[in-house]
């Protein structure tokens, strides 16, 4: 079994919420990247969401946008962002899903892509503007080396094309807790749980929020609407602009510590139908 | 129409016509007019036989008797408002009185698909019913009380030859006498009200109605109706209703239409699949996203199921609202059955009276109530009043056999309105057409064997919802939806409402007028006769330069617009490189009352100021993007961000070929127009096709137009000349030269990038050409080596815009200046053969350049 899929499984058998942090590779620098990424995996989350830098993200705010931009004038490639993984693997066994643009992976060449991120203990990947209709090519690469296709579902989506999106999906259904760009919001959107329970009804697939969630309150928020877990991205990525290098990665740490621990003392309403929960 | 207390007005009216007509036939000679008849294609005998109660919905400024009805009056308005409600339109043409003109006529034909009815005073059949049908009309209105006997034949018969139908008015018995003994009028029309307008006289409509009828004739009834309770009242007596003056005089027009009886038709059925029997038959439904599931609960049917089951039935739908089927039973035992499913709506199967229907909509529940067709009928008003949404049946129900819809003649049809009784997915068209229901509902229809067979529920419901039409999303393997998964629901919107449209012959009508007369289509195809002496071919300029707004992008603005607006949408955002595609979605913004946004990279807009100022006075809002490069590119990123977030009620007019599928598709087909005039014009003036057609190339989209025409004529050459920029060793935007295959912007095509797969930064002196992307349809084309394309630098555009003018009196834009620059260049070259034919598209005028072009002269900017 795949290392994320078993983080996920053990939160729900925990009755617990799941929480997975975002950063971008290689913001601002590949070696504070490094200390960022293991800063936050020493806060225990149940997986780290990695975003590989691209030019033109057209589904990301000002402050992924502005992340990316750091990252590849840092001199950060698809190569390097590998390699950066790499190291990480060498420290640690937290798992990893990457979200990147299809551009990037055609120009590596869509099976040596897949093959790499295996290589590096990547579990899972959602290229972000590849819907179902273009998947093909990207679903068949990454079942070849045990890599968990993820997509996306909207508030906007069918009901209909909501089915086709889970029966694709594997590890998670990444779910857009908002209608819009990454960034933070207040709140929870009234959308999110309507769009979770039509969700639950087709898959039994953890369903991990994301896209505005700012802080604890609202990954407590999104987990009590239905949600088995949260990412949270924008929230940490703004520290990296915010803060003065030396207590970065110590900030990142305590942020993120907060993140998860919000996240555990929420119970997803599923898994509170589930069996009672197993003696530790 | 005129109450004999008028009879002054109309001796009056009368005088004015004979005159009037006199004139016309001086001015335009009958023998001119009869030269360009068609015969009507449109039946208004048609839309008064429908089944049920017919509405022809009247357009007129004023009356006599009334005054002014509508103080800014505009017939296409108020026929685009009638249009989903109103089978015919009856149009005023006389002028002094009633403010209309024949002019009216076409004015509206071209906003509605529905017949027309000349409302005029015809004096002189033998020329003014050939005139009424050389302007539009469908159908002519002759009254009685004008005409002698041999006139009214003679216009009738005429009418007749004409593919149109005559309304023969009648006052009284005296009138109706002359009709049905000497003419053969198949529509007779008659007063409502008594003689003092103040009633509704239905003895007297009795009278008049059972004679006209006698002879199988159609009785239209006039005149002052404006209650749906009247209409009601006229059941058996009238195949259609005349309405005017309650419409026009009306703030809300939609709801006078609904007040009477005549609410919008709906655009596509709901479904209800009626005898679920089990869980599977629940996901089924759900699967099939149909609006309505029946459980059955009368004790003893076929299809009836215990409690424990249908209430297991109604929580596995996800989607489906489940009904309660139930026969005479009482309202509390109902209710008490519905709540214990949990059902929200019930359908009474039986011969229960409209207080248990008044009891059960007062507990809040959706009550359908089977009508038996047509031994139910008379008691349908009962319960619509009520509160019941009415499902027509056939008497007994659940038998599988359809009901005969002649049953339904001159009874107003209630809305909403349900059909239910042996509809089958093969013949549900005829169905559709005949009644437009809100709903259907289907039984047995679906069943093979006694069992609900999904095969069967899905083709119902695909017949039902008719097959959502498809454009092909790739050029060869360019092309697709690279997109978010927020964004599909919205494109795949767009795709079907342009498929739509384009099979849609009022759309075509519509932007037909708004082509030609708001934007100045056709373009001028201008020999250039000093260019061809120089380069030794025979040189055309196709003149986009000359459309309203400076460049080709305004006809792509117009037709998107429309699109938006057929979607409902209040609000358009647009990117734009030069400024020409944010003008041109400024203007149509503008024109349709919707809010704009723009944006545009932050250094376009300091090298294309004259473009901001025009978009900021047509009202739209302009976001300089300062990201990136802050050109076209950043400015599609940001639009595409910004659409993500408000794309329920925002449309993205995209500006050129590229993009996610269907812009490419969209845009090429909306800029073919260019392609399609050079070739008549050429073929018309030459007598051939072009031997090259040259276009500038940044995303392509004047270029796609102009090549479109041709791509099927492998002899004419098709060049394309992208953006040289410093030249290939340095910055430029020569995407389909220096590119590779990768996706950018929703498409997959040639894109400009580092090995790693990050988009590179183009430059070009112009901004429309400053993108390092280019439209699929383009990289399929060159990959397929049926077009060719070239380059020209910043510094051989610059001069060429300069040559152009000194040479054939044009200021061109920059961005067409490439492929001026390119055409000088291979024309020197010795390209052409001698009398060689070649065509270029001028894309766009070069105002919005000169201040751009100064401030290089001095040195001041790149």
């Amino acid at each position: 079994m795949r290392a994320l899929d078993a983080a996920l499984a053990r939160a729900a058998e925990e009755r617990r919420g799941a929480l997975a942090p975002f950063l971008v590779l290689g913001d601002p620098d590949p070696d504070t990247s490094l200390a960022l990424l293991e800063a936050l995996a020493a806060a225990e989350p149940d997986f780290l969401e990695l975003g590989l830098p691209f030019s033109d993200p057209p589904a990301d705010g000002p402050i992924i946008q502005a992340a990316d931009q750091r990252a590849l004038a840092a001199g950060v490639t698809t190569g390097s962002a590998f390699a950066l993984l790499g190291r990480l693997r060498e420290r640690s066994t937290i798992p990893i899903s990457l979200l990147v643009h299809a551009n990037p992976i055609l120009a590596a060449g869509i099976d040596a892509f897949y093959r790499r991120a295996r290589e590096v203990g990547v579990d899972a990947v959602l290229v972000a503007d590849v819907p179902l209709e273009e998947a093909g090519p990207f679903v068949a690469a990454a079942r070849r080396v045990d890599i968990a296709p993820v997509f996306l579902a909207t508030p906007l989506t069918p009901a209909g094309r909501l089915g086709e999106i889970a029966a694709l999906s594997s590890s998670y259904v990444y779910v857009l807790a908002q209608v819009g760009v990454t960034g933070e919001r207040a709140g929870v959107s009234p959308r999110l749980s309507p769009l979770l329970a039509s969700l639950r009804r087709r898959t039994a697939l953890p369903l991990l929020a994301g896209f505005g969630i700012r802080g604890p309150d609202e990954v407590r928020g999104v987990i009590e609407a239905g949600a088995d877990g949260a990412i949270v991205g924008s929230a940490l990525v703004r520290l990296v602009d915010e803060t003065p290098r030396a207590g970065l990665p110590e900030l990142m740490h305590a942020r993120a510590a907060a993140l998860v621990a919000a996240a555990r003392s929420a119970t997803p309403p599923r898994s509170a139908a589930l069996a009672p929960p197993m003696r530790t | 129409m005129i109450s004999p207390a008028s009879e002054g007005v109309l001796a009056r009216i009368l005088a004015a016509r004979h005159q009037a007509v006199s004139a016309r036939r001086t001015l335009v000679p009958l023998a001119a007019l009869e030269a360009r008849l068609v015969p009507s294609e449109r039946s208004f005998l048609g839309a008064i036989e429908r089944p049920g109660i017919s509405l022809i919905a009247e357009v007129k400024a004023r009356s006599p008797s009334r005054g002014v009805l509508r103080p800014a009056y505009d017939p296409a308005e108020l026929a685009r408002a009638y249009g989903g409600s109103a089978h015919a339109v009856s149009v005023l043409t006389e002028g002094p009185h009633f403010g209309g003109s024949l002019g009216d006529l076409s004015r509206v034909r071209r906003v509605t698909r529905a017949p027309l009815l000349q409302k005029d005073f015809l004096v002189d059949v033998d020329y003014q019913i050939p005139e009424a049908r050389a302007m539009g009309a469908d159908a002519v209105l002759l009254l009685a009380r004008v005409l002698d006997d041999a006139a009214l034949e003679r216009g009738i018969l005429r009418a007749r030859e004409l593919g149109m139908e005559a309304l023969v008015e009648v006052e009284g018995e005296a009138d109706l006498d002359r009709v049905l003994g000497s003419t053969s009028a198949r529509i007779v029309g008659i007063n409502a009200r008594d003689l003092d307008r103040l009633a509704i006289d239905l003895g007297r409509v009795h009278r008049l109605a059972e004679r006209i009828r006698g002879g199988g004739r159609r009785v239209v009834a006039e005149s002052g109706l404006s209650r749906r309770e009247e209409l009601v009242a006229l059941r058996g007596l009238a195949d259609a209703v005349l309405v005017g003056t309650s419409l026009l005089a009306a703030e809300d027009v939609a709801a006078a239409l609904s007040a009477l009886g005549f609410p919008r038709r709906p655009s596509r059925s709901e479904v209800k699949l009626c005898g679920l029997r089990s869980l599977e038959h629940a996901e089924l439904a759900s699967r099939l996203g149909v609006e309505w599931v029946g459980i059955n609960r009368v004790p003893g049917a076929r299809r009836a199921v215990e409690r424990p089951l249908a209430a297991a039935i109604a929580a596995r739908l996800d989607g489906p609202r489940a009904v309660g089927v139930y026969r005479d039973l009482d309202a509390a035992a109902v209710l008490e059955d519905a709540r214990a499913l949990g059902l929200d709506a019930v359908q009474l199967h039986g011969a229960e009276p409209p207080s248990v229907t008044r009891a059960l909509v007062a507990a809040g529940l959706v009550v359908f109530k089977a009508v038996a067709v047509p031994d139910g009928l008379s008691t349908m008003e009962a319960h619509c009043e009520a509160g019941a949404r009415i499902l027509f049946d056939v008497a007994g129900g659940g038998t599988g056999l359809p009901f005969d819809v002649a049953h339904l003649a001159r009874t107003l049809l209630p809305r909403p309105l349900g059909v239910a009784g042996g509809l089958r997915a093969e013949h549900l068209a005829h169905t559709l057409a005949a009644l437009e229901p809100d709903l259907v509902d289907v039984a047995s229809g679906i069943e093979e064997g006694g069992e609900l067979d999904p095969v069967s529920a899905e083709a119902f419901v695909t017949a039902a919802r008719g097959r959502a039409p498809r454009l092909p999303a790739r050029f060869g393997v360019h092309g697709g939806r690279y997109v978010s998964e927020l964004l599909v629901p919205g494109l795949v919107e767009i795709e079907r409402a342009f498929a739509e449209a384009q099979a849609d012959p009022l759309f075509h009508a519509e932007l037909a007028a708004l082509l030609a007369e708001f934007a100045g289509r056709p373009t001028p195809l201008t020999f250039a006769a000093n260019l061809s002496r120089e380069l030794g071919a025979r040189i055309f300029l196709k003149r986009e330069d000359l459309l309203h707004g400076g460049a080709h992008k305004t006809t792509n603005t117009l037709g998107q617009g429309l699109l938006a607006r057929r979607l409902g949408k209040r609000r358009l955002i647009a990117e734009t490189g030069a400024g020409q595609h944010g003008v041109a979605t400024a203007m149509i913004g503008a024109k349709l009352g919707l809010e704009v946004d723009i944006f545009m990279g932050a250094h376009d807009v300091a090298r294309q100021r004259p473009n901001v100022q025009r978009m900021q006075l047509f009202g739209a809002r302009v976001h300089p993007v300062h990201a990136g490069g802050a050109t076209l590119k950043d400015a599609i990123n940001e639009a595409l961000r910004e659409w993500s977030a408000s794309i329920e009620d925002t449309f993205y007019v995209f500006g050129t070929a590229a993009g996610p599928h269907p812009f490419p598709q969209i845009v090429r087909g909306l800029q073919r127009v260019i392609g399609d005039e050079i070739r008549a014009a050429l073929l018309a003036r030459e007598g051939r096709l072009p031997d090259h057609v040259y276009a500038c190339v940044g995303g392509g989209s004047n270029a796609i137009g102009a090549f479109a025409a041709f791509l099927d004529d492998p002899e004419v050459e098709l060049v394309g000349v992208e953006a040289g920029g410093e030249g290939l060793g340095g910055r430029h935007g020569a995407t389909l030269h220096a590119g590779r295959h990768g996706v950018l912007h929703g498409a997959h095509s040639y894109v400009l990038q580092s090995d790693d797969g990050q988009i590179l930064e183009a430059h070009s002196v112009s901004a429309g050409l400053d993108y390092p992307g280019v439209g699929p349809e383009h990289a399929h084309l060159r990959d397929l080596g049926r077009a060719r394309y070239t380059i020209a630098t910043d510094a051989e555009a610059i001069d060429a815009v300069g040559w152009l003018a000194r040479t054939e009196a044009i200021l061109c834009a920059l961005e067409t200046a490439h492929a001026v620059a390119a055409l000088r260049r291979e024309g020197r070259e010795g390209r052409f053969a001698p009398g060689a034919l070649v065509v270029l598209n001028v894309s766009g005028r070069g105002d919005k350049d000169l201040d751009h072009l100064a401030r290089l002269a001095e040195g001041a900017v790149s």
